[in-house]
C-alpha cells in the first residue's frame, strides 16, 4: 500500500470543521427571524444569503485585478511562467488557470475567480524579481491549491455576513453621528436609531462574530494551501524560504507599497500587515506557524512516511 | 470534488491507471498503418524530485532496475524548472520494452507515494520525413495527447489532431484540448 499523504492532518480538518461551523452558526444567527416566520422562508433566507455572497466574490474578483492593475499574458509573453504553471497543472491534474502579472513593485501573490474553470493567479512583478524559479513555483503551487480548493468563493461566502454587519453597523452609528441633513433630519435621525437599537446591536454581534469566524477559516485555508502546494512540487523547503523573502520585504515595504496590496488583501500569499498584528485578528497564520508545518512536511516527506 | 472536500479544503487525488500506458505498444501499429509515422525507441519520464533521502533513494533504484537489462544505460537530467527526466533508449523495434519501462518507472515511483510528482511520460515518433512527435501520458489524467514540435517553438497542430484522429480509439486520449501541454525540449523527443 502506498503511503497518501493528506495534505490536511486530521487536527488541522476538525479544527477547520469547527470554523465552518462557525461561520453556519453565524448565516443561522442572521437569518434567524426568517426562520421564525416558517422553515421555508428560513432555508429561502440563507440561500440568498449564499448567493448573493458568490456573486459579490465574482464582482470582487474584477475590483481585485483592476485595483492591483493586473493585466492577463499568454504564454507567448512570459513562456517561463506559463512553463511553470503548465507542469504544475500536469501534476495535479486541474484545470490551468489563467495567468496575470500585476504592475506592483510589493512582493506578492493572489488567486481570484471561484472556481477551477474560471479562475486567475497573478503575481507581482517584484516576487518576480525577488524569488528564484523554484521559489516562485512553490508560491504558484500555494496559489493553485487555493483554486482547487476553491478558497476565494469560500472566503467571500465565510466573509458576508461580517461585511452586512460592518455595513448595518456603519449606518447604523451614522444616524446619530451624520451631519449632512437638515434640521428636521437632525432631530428624527436619532430618534430612528434609538426605536432601531435592536438592530444595531444585533449588526454589531453580527460583524464582530462573522469577523472573527471568517478570520479563523481564512487562517486554516491558508495552512491547507500551504500544504498542498508544498506536497504538489514536492518541496516544502522552497515555499518556507519563499515566504520567509516575502514577509522580510513586506516588512521593510513603505507604507504606501502596503497600502496598494489591500485591495488584494487576505488573498494573498503573505499577509500584507506582516507580524504586526497576529492571532485572532489575522488573515493569514504567523510565519513562524507556516514554517513549523512546512518543517514537518519535509521531514514526512524525507523520511517515506 | 466533492462539497464537503471543498468546504474542508481537500483535493482528493483522483485514481490513476497505470496499465492504461501498455495500451501504446498496440496504438503504434495503428499509428504506423494509419500515418507511417514509426517509433524511435526513446521515452521519457518526467517527475519532480522531492527533498529528502527517500526519494533520492527511489530515484537509484528505479535507475538500478532499467540498467539491469542490456542496452543503453538510462540517462538522466534536470531541466530549467527543476524537474527530472529520466531517458530510457531502446531499439526502435522493441516499443514494448520501451513501454514496459515507462510503466516501470511510473509504478515504482506510484509505490513509494510519490504518484503525484510524476508529471508525464512520453514515448517518441518519427514521421516519413523526419517530423517530430511524442505521444504524452499524463499519470494523474490516465489519459494520452500527442506532442508535434516544429523548429521555433511553435506545434504542429494539425499532425496533432490527425493523430488522434487516427489512434484515438486505441487510446484514451484527453479531451480537454487545453490540457495538452507543449513539452518543450523534452529528452528523447
Amino acid at each position: 500500500m502506498a503511503p497518501s499523504r493528506a495534505a490536511a492532518g486530521p487536527g488541522l480538518t476538525r479544527r477547520m470543521l469547527a470554523a465552518v461551523v462557525l461561520v453556519a452558526l453565524v448565516y443561522a444567527a442572521a437569518v434567524l427571524p426568517a426562520f421564525l416566520a416558517g422553515p421555508v422562508w428560513g432555508t429561502a433566507a440563507v440561500a440568498a444569503a449564499m448567493v448573493v455572497a458568490a456573486c459579490s466574490a465574482r464582482m470582487a474578483d474584477r475590483l481585485v485585478l483592476h485595483a492591483m492593475d493586473a493585466r492577463p499574458v499568454d504564454a507567448a509573453a512570459e513562456p517561463e511562467l506559463h512553463a511553470v504553471l503548465d507542469r504544475l497543472c500536469l501534476s495535479s491534474g486541474l484545470p490551468k488557470p489563467r495567468l496575470a502579472i500585476s504592475s506592483k513593485d510589493v512582493p506578492n501573490a493572489f488567486a481570484a475567480g471561484s472556481g477551477p474553470g474560471s479562475a486567475v493567479v497573478c503575481v507581482t512583478e517584484g516576487l518576480r524579481a525577488r524569488l528564484g524559479p523554484a521559489e516562485l513555483a512553490a508560491v504558484l503551487a500555494h496559489e493553485t491549491a487555493h483554486v482547487a480548493n476553491r478558497d476565494v468563493l469560500v472566503a467571500a461566502v465565510a466573509s458576508f455576513p461580517g461585511l452586512v454587519g460592518g455595513l448595518v453597523l456603519g449606518w447604523w452609528t451614522g444616524l446619530f453621528t451624520g451631519r449632512d441633513r437638515g434640521a428636521a433630519g437632525r432631530v428624527a435621525a436619532p430618534v430612528l436609531g434609538i426605536v432601531l437599537l435592536p438592530l444595531g446591536l444585533a449588526a454589531a454581534v453580527l460583524h464582530t462574530a462573522g469577523t472573527l469566524a471568517w478570520l479563523a477559516l481564512s487562517r486554516h485555508r491558508e495552512l491547507c494551501a500551504d500544504s498542498t502546494g508544498a506536497l504538489l512540487t514536492g518541496r516544502p523547503a522552497d515555499l518556507a524560504s519563499a515566504l520567509a523573502k516575502v514577509s522580510d520585504d513586506l516588512r521593510d515595504a513603505s507604507r504606501d507599497d502596503l497600502r496598494s496590496l489591500r485591495p488584494a488583501g487576505a488573498r494573498c500569499v503573505v499577509a500584507a500587515r506582516g507580524d504586526g498584528v497576529a492571532g485572532l485578528l489575522s488573515t493569514h497564520p504567523t510565519l513562524e506557524r507556516r514554517r513549523a508545518r512546512l518543517a514537518d512536511l519535509s521531514w514526512r516527506l524525507a523520511s517515506g512516511g | 470534488m466533492g462539497f464537503l472536500d471543498t468546504l474542508l479544503g481537500r483535493s482528493k487525488p483522483a485514481k490513476p491507471d497505470l496499465d492504461q500506458i501498455f495500451g501504446l505498444s498496440s496504438a503504434a501499429i495503428t499509428l504506423e498503418a494509419a500515418t507511417g509515422f514509426t517509433p524511435t525507441g526513446r521515452g521519457s519520464v518526467c517527475f519532480r524530485a522531492a527533498e529528502g533521502g527517500a526519494f533520492a533513494r527511489l530515484q537509484t533504484d528505479v535507475q538500478q532496475l532499467l540498467d539491469a537489462d542490456e542496452g543503453p544505460k538510462v540517462e538522466i537530467s534536470n531541466d530549467a524548472y527543476g524537474y527530472t527526466w529520466l531517458l530510457a533508449t531502446h531499439r526502435p523495434e522493441e516499443l514494448p520494452d520501451l513501454v514496459t519501462d515507462l510503466h516501470a518507472v511510473n509504478s515504482t515511483l506510484e509505490a513509494g507515494g510519490f504518484g503525484p510528482h510524476l508529471l508525464c511520460s512520453l514515448a517518441s515518433f518519427r514521421g516519413p520525413e523526419g517530423q517530430r512527435l511524442a505521444l504524452v501520458y499524463l499519470y494523474k489524467r490516465g489519459t494520452f495527447y500527442p506532442f508535434a514540435p516544429l523548429p521555433g517553438d511553435r506545434r504542429d497542430n494539425a499532425l496533432e489532431l490527425q493523430v488522434r484522429g487516427a489512434i484515438g480509439a486505441d487510446l484514451p486520449f484527453e479531451e480537454d484540448l487545453g490540457r495538452w501541454f507543449p513539452v518543450w525540449g523534452a529528452p528523447g523527443l
